[in-house]
């Protein structure tokens, strides 16, 4: 599915967009996963085995936790991909969605061994971290320049007069990669949120 | 009122930048306001997050742990896996490595894998190949009933072995079945419970799916169909929540 990525094609305008993986190569990988295709898995693997490891890692106690978590993802993934729905739902999303019920059989484990009694504020938490996941994988998703443009405002508090300056670009195409990359941001958000529940 | 605000000069205003008549309008207009607040989440969000520079990569070990247990699917839920490592004598000779396998069968077959051990394992589900799958006729079937200790979810079920050009397959029929909790898996089991081999998965309300029989499976002994509810945990072992089970009859 990679051969699908046309290389990266700067044009001199405002709304020049280059990207790592376009909507249609997430939605190619959700196809061929349902289909059974084990390189999709290995695909979805090298795509966001990061994503679903860091959001086990930040939510669990052990990386070794997070390693099981992660390896138990990818699994039931690969198991129930008949449950998967192309069209209704992406990858990144469904396999949040099984990363965060998996973290929250986790938790429920370890409250029946201690019995917590702040399970609640940990799903919480557990869920602000795959947001918080989520955005910080989307950043990565934009390309350049727009991904270096929000990780300047994002990271270095640089007004967009300052991004503008430091990168020799006209303001009116900093504001626009800022403003299409906060939408892409919550756009996956809302993505991850339909899938989890 | 202020006309609403550009979504550029909005998009800046998330992210800390000054702009008075931006943010008067946002405070006074309620759909400036939610989307606003939504931008704002995505920044408040972002900036916690450490960026994309501080996602972690797994250990380059725990993608191979992962594909190991692709095709190995469960073999036995005791410990009997002779019955399955040792070929039959009817069937022995179909057992080949699977590279080979995939060469001389189509797609869909390929996936049944011959493991290191020689163990014969299924993991293929072709459920979507009916009704295109090659001319079949039914060697055997059963009726898929409830097991006495276990959970009744209600509907009918039956089982039937084929066999085709390529081997055998087996064809499960199911209406009206309630659940799964995670997900059902139909097995092949021999008679004495003592080795199962995992056929594949069936799809909540799905109604009939086809798994191919791994080639070399004594299916004297392998002779009664199981389906299983499996919880998502990625432990390819039986759950041991059967759902349905049935054994095949000429
Ligand atoms: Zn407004």
């Amino acid at each position: 599915m990679v051969s699908l990525l046309a290389p990266p094609v700067r044009r001199a305008s405002a709304i020049c967009e280059t990207r790592f993986m376009s909507d249609l190569d997430v939605a190619e990988i959700g196809r061929q996963l349902a289909a059974g295709d084990e390189s999709a898995l290995a695909e979805a693997y090298q795509r966001w085995s990061r994503l679903v490891y860091t959001v086990a890692l930040r939510s669990l106690p052990t990386a070794a936790d997070a390693e099981d978590v992660t390896q138990t993802v990818f699994i039931s993934a690969w198991r129930s991909r008949h449950n998967f729905n192309p069209e209704a739902g992406n990858v990144p999303a469904w396999l949040l969605a099984i990363t965060r019920r998996r973290i929250a059989d986790h938790h429920r484990k370890r409250r029946d061994e201690v019995s917590l009694e702040h399970a609640p504020e940990a799903l919480t938490q557990d869920a602000d971290i795959s947001d918080q996941v989520s955005v910080a994988d989307e950043i990565d998703e934009l390309g350049e320049p727009a991904g270096q443009i929000i990780r300047l405002a994002f990271f270095d508090d640089l007004t967009h007069q300052q991004i503008a300056h430091k990168l020799d670009m006209p303001l009116g195409t900093v504001k626009s990669h800022i403003r299409r990359s906060l939408q892409r941001m919550r756009s996956r958000l809302e993505v991850t949120h339909a899938a989890a529940l | 009122m202020q006309q609403h605000c550009e979504p550029e000069d909005m998009a800046l205003l998330a992210l800390g930048e000054q702009n008075q008549p931006c943010q008067e309008h946002v405070l006074s207009c309620p759909q400036c306001r939610q989307e606003f607040d939504q931008l704002c989440e995505v920044v408040t969000l972002g900036r916690a997050s450490g960026g994309p520079d501080s996602l972690v990569e797994p250990s380059p070990e725990l993608w191979e742990r992962i594909s190991s247990q692709l095709d190995t699917e469960p073999v036995a839920l005791h410990t009997d896996v002779k019955a399955l490592a040792e070929p039959s004598p009817s069937g022995g000779e179909n057992v080949i490595p699977m590279a080979r396998r995939k060469r001389t069968l189509p797609r869909w077959t390929g996936l049944v894998a011959a493991a290191a051990a020689g163990i014969l394992m299924g993991g293929a589900v072709v459920a979507t190949i009916t009704g295109q799958d090659t001319p079949s006729s039914v060697v055997a079937s059963a009726e898929l009933t409830p097991m006495p200790d276990g959970p009744d979810r209600g509907g009918q079920a039956e089982a039937s072995l084929n066999r085709t050009d390529n081997g055998y397959t087996i064809t499960v029929k199911a209406s009206d079945i309630q659940g799964p909790e995670g997900f059902y898996e139909v097995w092949l089991l021999d008679g004495e419970n003592s080795g199962l081999i995992a056929l594949g998965s069936l799809a909540p309300g799905e109604k009939e799916a086809t798994f191919p029989v791994p080639d070399g499976v004594d299916l004297s002994a392998f002779n009664a169909v199981d389906v299983s509810d499996e919880p998502l945990d990625g432990d390819p072992t039986h759950s041991t929540v059967t759902v349905l089970r049935g054994t095949l009859q000429t």
